[in-house]
């Protein structure tokens, strides 16, 4: 499809800068630069895979006659489909979000053959992976070798066409095939969108009460409540990635010190998944004195749906003066009522626990966002198939408040003193959300029994790109397929 | 119009609907039952089971498929029909249970459930213990309930030990499917599934709520919540008439021997700490909090726990609904069905067809609309299209190899009026589909496929759709023969999902997928695709096999035959995308994620990238035509991956339909394809019989024309 290309010394060294450069981006060299800048792990993997992409993308620009080739894409579509079903595989064995953001979000991953051998076998489904395996490029690096090579190839066709004498109608037999790549082209661009900026969280309303934030669906956060002022309270939070990075099995083991806190604080050990003893309930304690124990286990793996991760962390205090520990506490938490053991669900389950006489209270949770606004639960439904457990419908019936003071701030843990505008009276169940400011509320979970509410809220700016694509796709296609089947029938017709 | 033109397919036509009525006059007659009742009057009649209000007829049929794997026992060399049977189970059960219906599969499970003195620890006559693992064991035994009553308390516990099992063993399986298939069974005499229809909810003076309890009461452990445990508790209590203490012992026993849940232990224990009196109730309750982790929570809640059951006791309603149920009792939610019965019972052919008809148009005046489709629903049973069209196909098939045999179907030759023959059993075998497709939706209220069986279905009406126009375009047998093994294989594979499944294959659809609008689209276009992409394996796998094995691929057939896997590739790459676009909206629009790689998602998406590969592969000229070829099959196996692969992964969304023994044909399908694949890449094209080089042939002995009939004949 391509002409020809002529290859000389120059092009030669931008294809090797080009193939080192993806090489490079499937190493972990950026830990080892981002100890030389001294910067965290995520600002150099950022620095790192940019610079190493606007490498490869100058290449191509320079290159993009031969980066235009079909056989470069019909290898990026075998690799893709190899890492689809090796990544499909690693789901029966690893969390979900783990094979999302490593594999088909990530750069690279390596897939150890074990993988492929008795997938099926169900007794193996909770077993760890290996870590180590080949090497494979990862979703986003494929998928961004894909682009390259798809506007490469575009451009080299628009020009050709142009060039060529018949321009018309070459322009309109290919006008198909435009359009739909433009498609894909959207579709890859939504996925990234995706990726780095869309946000998910929960909200969890009882009948007749409200809420006012969503809590994330995979990170956590350590939070402490302080109490002492009657009409705000303060949350002192610390995020996932520091409580990993501090720990001291596993991290750095750097003690946390802030002036909001009157404490400092050691991190002993942060449990992605965690198990308790048959005694130990999950919830806010203190270690010492309850006994409790908790272990690390792995992620629940992404095929199973009837279990979640609960996440645990110990963490001692330690007196600012005298630097002597006050105390280790034992803080968990559960995304998901309805999928643990029944004796954990008593009242005060989960409930932020005081460190101490006037000190704040410590909770481990999933990490919230404050919105400007209160969702109140007026009703919820939970409908059956007569004679059968089989869910029929569920469904909330909210209001929505806008704080008309201060709409802007983030109205943390308020009960008076804001007036209160109704905005939306509205009725969420499956299949139809709620959109609302630039978010979408979707019915998740109910606890029709308890009247709880449990509502998925998403915020994801690409959200139309998917739309546009399969109409662009679909479009370029028909028009594309009906000419080469029109063409055919006429042929075998003859 | 020249009328000899219509001799043929008039014909044709005439012969497959003389071959459809016969089997339908010969399934309309019920078989076994009682002398004087009108079974096709029992047959339509109403009945609400797994959600739907439907025939009782097809109730029967399933129940007995699930069971039995077929829809008519034979019993000491009688026929008898699933409603006459299903009626016997309802009103004579002891009569019922001894027909040999449950099919065991293992030799040593044979002998235990028949027999009343083996100890299945017992080693066995050959020394080894009971339950080898070898294949050896397996057998298809039919036994009956009678017989295995003496040991059903056994089998029963055995069942739930093995249940918990990750690996189970063939002896375990059977068990487990053993227990299963009894209780299936016993469901219908004990009334757990008793079949009556309540009254429309909404409606004036309806029960509902009370219908909905009685159905849990009588399910006490499959009740969800702790206050229909105590409902559950309350209601043994009065069935029995057992005091609270001799209960609360049983439950105990039960807890301890593994046979009941402790769930049920503890709230009978409870209940009956709270029947026994202020005292027993606060010994309980300290007793409970020695064990505790947290006792001044625990106390609370025991306080509110104790709220609740005096609440539940003073609550009217409670008694209400107790008083209303029972075993006989909830046939009190239907009166007129409790009067079929009895009549039937009673051997009143009169009294019943009264009832029936009093039913009828007590049931229509309720307002359940579902009603007046029962008779099609019944016409749909016995008529059973998808088996007609499966025998039309068979016809088509032996016509379309004839087609392939005469080579030629140049006008006026006998190979164009076998073509014509071909192709209007062809066209009948998909009217006839048709019409199952199109009846099953008018039913169901639901677009074509909701569940594995009916995606089976539909795969197999679109690839011969997909077929027929190909071979109405190249008119060379090949389309026909392609059709009609896409066809009877698909078909044969929706039957055995039912029966694997042992379920209504126009059941309730779950709340999330409870979307006709997205069901039409994203489920229909994607099961589209998979038939694109299997019409283009098979077309190829002809190819190969052609070109191999005969003579008769020569360059004009191979380059139709490339055109036609290129168009159908072309079909399938369009399809899977805009299906697997269309599942992510939905997605979208469902639960804010528009991707969320799924496993089933991802099959999706490689077949998409899979015919993007073939497609791109023959665009870049990677490819020559036996490459093309060997890629195109390999989309058979992606497509049967992500049909069935993803769904023996695990649970989730998708996967609606988890089969076992797919797994085994899944594999040998696989490997099949592989073989396949090997074959055509291992041997070079020169040694293909069709691409021999003219001076390696021997000179032909006769004329070339004999030389390939001799060759279609061997």
């Amino acid at each position: 499809m391509a002409e020809r290309t002529q290859w000389n010394t120059s092009k030669y060294v931008a294809a090797v800068i080009a193939g080192v450069s993806v090489l490079l981006l499937m190493t972990p060299l950026h830990t080892t630069l981002g100890s030389l800048m001294n910067e965290s792990d995520r600002v150099a993997d950022q620095w790192f895979s940019g610079v190493l992409s606007a490498i490869i993308v100058l290449c191509s620009v320079y290159l993009y006659r031969e980066m235009a080739s079909l056989k470069i894409a019909v290898v990026l579509l075998a690799l893709g489909l190899v890492l689809v079903f090796a990544g499909t595989l690693a789901q029966t064995r690893l969390g979900i979000w783990h094979v999302i953001n490593e594999w088909f979000r990530g750069r690279v991953v390596y897939i150890p053959p074990d993988l492929f051998r008795n997938f099926f076998d169900k007794s193996k489904h909770n077993t760890p992976l290996e870590e180590t395996g080949f090497p494979f490029p990862g979703g986003f690096l494929i998928l961004g070798l894909l682009t390259i090579n798809m506007c490469c190839a575009m451009t080299v066709k628009i020009h050709s066409d142009l060039k060529s004498s018949a321009r018309a109608v070459l322009l309109r037999r290919h006008l198909g095939i435009y359009i739909l790549h433009v498609g894909m082209l959207t579709m890859f661009a939504g996925e990234f969108v995706t990726g780095f900026y869309a946000e998910e969280g929960r909200m969890a309303i009882a009948v007749d009460g409200w809420s006012d934030h969503v809590e994330d669906s995979i990170y956590t956060e350590l939070a402490f409540v302080d109490r002492t002022d009657p009409e705000n309270d303060r949350h002192i939070v610390i995020p996932q990635s520091m409580l990993e990075r501090h720990a001291v099995i596993g991290g750095n083991g750097k003690v946390i010190s802030d002036p909001a806190l009157p404490f400092d604080l050691r991190i002993e050990d942060y449990m992605p998944n965690s198990e308790h003893e048959e005694q130990t309930r999950p919830g806010n304690f203190r270690a010492a004195a309850r006994q409790s124990k908790a272990v690390q286990i792995p992620a629940v793996p992404g095929t199973d749906m009837d279990r979640v991760d609960i996440p645990s962390v110990y963490v001692t205090l330690i007196d600012k003066e005298s630097q002597e520990p006050m105390g280790t506490w034992l803080s968990t938490c559960v995304a998901d009522i309805g999928k643990i053991r029944p004796e954990a669900r008593l009242p005060g389950f989960a409930k932020p626990q005081a460190t101490g006489p006037g000190m704040p209270a410590i909770e481990l949770r999933f990490a919230r966002r404050y919105y400007p606004y209160r969702v109140y639960l007026d009703q919820v439904k939970h409908e059956k198939y007569p004679g059968t457990e089989i869910p029929f419908n569920f469904s909330s019936d909210v209001r929505i408040f806008q704080a008309k003071t201060g709409a802007n701030e983030a109205q943390v843990g308020t009960a008076t003193g804001v007036q209160e505008k109704l905005d939306r009276d509205s009725h969420i169940w499956m299949n139809h959300p709620m959109r609302y400011a630039d978010k979408a509320f979707y019915q998740h979970q109910i606890d029709a029994g308890q009247g709880l509410t449990q509502l998925l809220v998403v915020y994801n700016p690409g959200g139309i790109l998917p739309y546009v694509s399969c109409g662009l796709v679909t479009l370029g296609m028909l028009v594309q397929f009906s000419v080469s089947l029109f063409g055919y029938s006429r042929r075998s017709l003859r | 119009m020249n009328w000899r033109k219509l001799l043929i397919p008039v014909v044709v036509l005439l012969f497959c609907s003389g071959l459809i009525a016969r089997d339908y006059m010969n399934n309309s007659k019920t078989q076994g039952g009682e002398a004087g009742f009108d079974y096709d009057a029992i047959a339509k009649t109403s009945v609400l089971d797994d959600g739907r209000i439907k025939p009782l007829d097809s109730v029967a049929r399933n129940v007995l498929l699930a069971l039995y794997g077929k829809q008519q026992i034979k019993h000491n060399g009688e026929k008898i029909d699933a409603i006459a049977w299903m009626m016997q189970v309802i009103a004579w059960p002891e009569r019922a249970h001894d027909y040999k219906i449950f099919r065991v599969d293992h030799a040593d499970l044979v002998e235990l459930a028949t027999s009343s003195d083996i100890d299945p620890k017992k080693k066995s006559a050959g020394g080894e213990g009971y339950g080898g693992d070898s294949e050896a064991y397996k057998v298809e035994k039919f036994i009956s309930y009678a017989q295995m009553l003496p040991q059903r308390r056994q089998i029963l516990e055995q069942a739930r030990e093995y249940q918990e099992k990750e690996i189970p063993t063939v002896y375990e399986k059977a068990v487990v499917k053993l227990a299963s298939q009894m209780s299936i069974y016993e469901a219908f005499f004990y009334s757990r599934r008793p079949l009556v229809i309540p009254p429309v909810p909404g409606a004036e003076g309806t029960d509902w709520e009370g219908y909905e309890i009685a159905m849990r009461v009588m399910n006490p452990e499959a009740a969800g919540s702790e206050a229909l445990r105590y409902y559950g508790v309350i209601h043994m209590m009065r069935e029995r008439s057992m005091s609270v203490e001799a209960l609360l012992a049983q439950f105990q026993a039960q807890a301890e021997q593994g046979t009941g849940s402790n769930e049920m232990y503890f709230s009978a224990s409870l209940y009956a700490g709270y029947m026994m009196g202020e005292a027993k109730w606060n010994g309980l309750v300290e007793q409970l909090l020695k064990n505790s982790e947290t006792p001044e929570l625990d106390r609370a809640l025991y306080a509110q726990t104790r709220e609740q059951l005096v609440s539940l006791s003073n609550d009217p309603s409670l008694w209400n609904v107790l008083e209303m149920t029972g075993n006989p009792l909830v046939e009190g939610v239907d009166a007129h069905w409790r009067d079929i019965i009895t009549a039937y019972r009673a051997q009143d052919p009169a009294a019943f067809e009264e009832a029936l008809a009093q039913r009828e148009a007590a049931l229509i005046k309720a307002g359940h609309d579902e009603v007046k489709t029962a008779g099609f629903e019944l016409w749909l049973n016995r008529a059973r299209p998808f088996y007609q069209s499966q025998v039309l196909l068979v016809l088509g098939f032996l016509l379309a190899m004839a087609v392939l045999y005469f080579g030629s179907t140049k006008k006026g030759s006998v190979g164009r009026q076998v073509w014509v023959a071909m192709m209007t059993v062809m066209v009948a075998a998909f009217v006839v589909q048709t019409l199952g497709i199109i009846a099953r939706m008018y039913i169901h209220g639901r677009p074509p496929v909701t569940d594995l069986y009916s995606s089976a279905v539909l795969v197999g009406w679109v690839s011969v759709a997909f077929c027929l126009i190909l071979e109405w375009i190249t008119k060379r047998g090949i389309g026909g023969v392609v059709a009609a093994v896409c066809g009877f294989t698909t078909l044969i594979i929706a039957h055995h999902l039912h029966l694997e499944s042992g379920k209504d294959t126009m059941g309730p659809m779950r709340a999330v997928l409870d979307s006709n609008f997205w069901l039409a689209t994203h489920v229909v276009v994607v099961t589209m695709g998979y038939a694109a992409t299997f019409v283009a394996g098979l077309l190829a796998i002809v190819y190969i096999g052609m070109g191999m094995a005969t003579p008769r691929l020569d360059r004009p057939a191979a380059r139709q035959l490339t055109s036609m896997v290129y168009g159908t590739v072309c079909f399938a790459l369009l399809l899977s995308f805009v299906g697997t676009v269309l599942g992510g909206l939905w997605a979208d629009q469902s639960w804010g994620r528009f991707w969320g790689w799924d496993p089933k998602e991802n099959g999706a998406v490689m077949i998409v990238i899979m015919n993007a590969i073939i497609l791109h592969a023959k665009w870049g000229k990677l490819v020559k035509e036996r490459g093309f070829m060997v890629l195109a099959v390999s989309g058979n196996i992606i497509t049967a991956w992500s049909w069935f692969g993803t769904n023996e992964l695990g649970v989730g969304l998708h996967a609606y339909g988890f089969t076992e023994g797919t797994l085994k044909w899944l594999q040998r399908f696989v490997i099949s394809q592989l073989l396949v694949m090997g074959v055509a890449l291992l041997v070079p094209t020169q040694y293909w019989w069709s691409f021999r080089k003219p001076s390696k042939r021997p000179p032909p002995p006769a004329g070339g024309v004999s030389r390939a009939s001799a060759a279609g004949t061997s």
